[in-house]
């Protein structure tokens, strides 16, 4: 069982994102912004961070440069999400891509290889 | 994009609906919401087993070229269900509409159905066992759902009963809200059927979280029910607005787009230039009178009183067509087609063969609640099928009395005519005036204004106790005519002839005539 934290602005995109990990066997950390996300990254040290990129306050690419230039938290994966088109030319880069509508079975695939 | 499979209804939305949509089906009880979202089921199902088929076939393609080399190195795509690219399910939802049972007898009396596509493509389930337990628990149940049993289509049938759970009117906006949201981000496509008058709500809030809203309406006159559809609203298509007829027969629903919307514009039409050649009947007297015939592209108006030949001069035009090759149709509203045929038989036209051999195509309506959309998509069917040059429609008044439901009838005209024109087929309207004798044809401050490119006016006038059948042409746009007034006859094995100029005497001819011009 690994430690995944979502983070979306949306609520019930959030929850739904939750039961699809948790079904997988994980346990699941929430956050509405990035900057809630950072908070919980303080306390806990999650294996996985799967993170809208349009939110309030901090956006998934805050979130993403936050997490890859901290020398402890460098090594945590991140999966950025979206509907709109993702700026793959961002630096630095996040682990995966996936892209709105969610396909499951590509979620269930990416939890197993990023896990 | 989700092709509706239903004829007529991607046309009207400007293609189809958007993956992931929320659709908003609204309409009073009996307006066809439920045979309507279970077409749209069968359709999704039968687009899985083509996609099921076709993979097939490309993987049998795949292994013969690879010498059957099968679990090669390489990665498994997982298949996309956003673009439609995987098998997934149609999922109906019932409230407290229809049990499922009663449902399946009603919709197994439909072309569509196919009872095979059941269980594997279409599930049929029930929301009632958790109604009790609120909004969220009914939310959760189809999100749920859509998710385990890999849906790529939602139906909620009977949407009213939900509404009934809701304690405010923002709390049923929320669970709209909550649900469209969830159910997008997996991809679904959601159809939610409304029983209600779409406009009769005081509050239509929780509409604007619908990315598409369908208005299905009846509409009352006398004894008679007219059936409306609207695309009321649809995000990032643009949707032919206003009001579309809609039929419901053993095929299902077909929305006929309203024929007008449809027409190109009437301005585009550059007319027929002095180089096209004109169009004949092969009564060479009336070519003379016609400044040579018809010029192509043209609309005529033929009238006459009943009796004064209109429909035979119109089968002697898709007849003369036939010796020059040209396609006819001929849209009748009186005549069956053994009627025409006996009739043209009388007077040595061989009508059964043109017909036989597809030069010339009879389509007939009963003048019984006509419906202007359904005449118009059949005539452009059977225009496209045949490549039609000649047309007559025998009995404008008909379409006249269908059009007067809306007042439709100027631009529906209009837009017939511009179907005509830019198609360069060279049209006939035949137009009964009620008077057997009689000077008087104004058209002027009317909508037939518009068919009467040319004008040609048969009448009979008693003389000497004889009845007397005399033509004339009144008008030609853009041509010179023969103002003469001539006189003609309806021959057995013949039918008309035209007599030249001078027939009989100018005494007599001027008063076959009946001063009509100074009439006018």
């Amino acid at each position: 069982m690994a430690k995944v934290l979502i983070v979306d602005d949306e609520q019930s995109l959030l929850f739904l994102l939750q039961q699809i990990v948790e079904e997988q066997g994980h346990y699941v950390l929430l956050a509405e912004n990035g900057e809630q996300a950072l908070h919980a990254l303080e306390k806990e040290n999650p294996d996985l961070i799967i993170t809208d990129v349009m939110m309030p306050i901090m956006d998934g690419y805050q979130l993403l440069m936050e997490v890859k230039t901290r020398p402890e938290l460098c090594d945590t994966k991140v999966v950025l999400i979206s509907a709109a088109p993702i700026n793959r030319r961002f630096e630095p880069k996040p682990d995966a891509y996936l892209t709105k509508p969610y396909d499951l079975v590509t979620i269930e695939d990416l939890l197993l290889q990023l896990i | 994009m989700l092709n509706t499979g239903i004829e007529g209804f991607d046309t009207v939305l400007g293609g189809g609906i958007p993956t992931g949509s929320l659709v908003m089906l609204i309409g009073s009880p009996g307006t066809g919401k439920t045979i309507m979202i279970q077409q749209l089921c069968f359709a999704w199902a039968r687009r899985q087993e083509e996609l099921r088929q076709s993979t097939v076939n490309f993987e049998n393609a795949s292994n013969a070229a690879s010498g059957n080399n099968i679990g090669g190195p390489g990665k498994k795509r997982s298949p996309k269900k956003g673009s439609q690219s995987a098998s997934s399910k149609a999922i109906y939802f019932s409230t407290l509409s229809e049990p499922h049972d009663k449902l399946i007898e009603h919709i197994s009396q439909l072309e569509f159905f196919d009872e095979a596509l059941f269980v594997d493509d279409i599930r049929l389930l029930s929301l009632t066992g958790v109604m009790d337990e609120g909004l969220q628990k009914v939310g959760d149940l189809i999100v749920e759902t859509a998710r385990h049993e890999n849906a790529g289509l939602i139906c909620i049938d009977g949407f009213r009963a939900l509404e009934g759970l809701a304690p405010t009117p923002d709390s049923i906006r929320r669970f709209l809200y909550r649900l469209s949201a969830q159910l997008n981000l997996l991809g679904v496509t959601t159809i939610v059927a409304l029983e209600r008058n779409l406009g009769d709500s005081p509050s239509e809030g929780d509409l604007t979280i619908a990315d598409v809203i369908i208005g299905l309406y009846h509409h009352i006159e006398g004894s008679r029910v007219y059936s409306r559809f609207e695309v009321r609203k649809i995000r990032g298509l643009k949707q032919i607005r206003g009001l579309h007829s809609y039929e419901i027969s053993t095929k299902g629903w077909t929305i006929y787009p309203r024929f007008e919307a449809l027409a190109p514009k009437m301005l585009e039409y550059s007319g027929a230039g002095p180089e096209d050649s004109r169009i004949t009947f092969d009564l060479p007297p009336f070519e003379e009178m016609l400044g040579g015939g018809l010029p192509k592209g043209s609309t005529t108006l033929v009238a006459g009183s009943l009796g004064s030949g209109k429909t035979l001069l119109g089968l002697h035009y898709l007849m003369a067509g036939v010796n020059r090759g040209e396609p006819g149709l001929f849209v009748g509203f009186y005549e069956s087609p053994d009627q025409l045929f006996n009739k043209a038989d009388r007077f040595g036209m061989d009508l059964r063969s043109a017909v036989q051999n597809g030069m010339i195509t009879l389509l007939n309506f009963a003048p019984i609640q006509l419906e202007p959309d359904i005449l118009a998509v059949r005539v452009s069917q059977e225009v496209d099928k045949h490549s039609i040059k000649r047309m007559v429609f025998d009995g404008v008044l008909e379409i006249d009395r269908a059009c007067q439901f809306g007042d439709r009838t100027h631009d529906f005209f209009a837009a017939l005519v511009t179907f005509s024109k830019v198609r360069n087929i060279t049209t006939i309207y035949n137009y009964e005036i009620s008077k057997i004798i009689g000077t008087e044809l104004d058209l002027s401050n009317t909508s037939l204004s518009l068919l009467a490119e040319n004008l040609v006016l048969l009448r009979q006038q008693e003389r000497r106790n004889k009845f007397y059948r005399i033509i004339s042409v009144l008008q030609m746009r853009d041509s010179l005519h023969d103002l003469s007034v001539r006189e003609f006859f309806i021959r057995n094995n013949i039918g008309i002839t035209i007599q030249g100029v001078a027939v009989g005497d100018e005494d007599q001819i001027s008063s076959l005539a009946g001063n009509f011009e100074s009439d006018n």
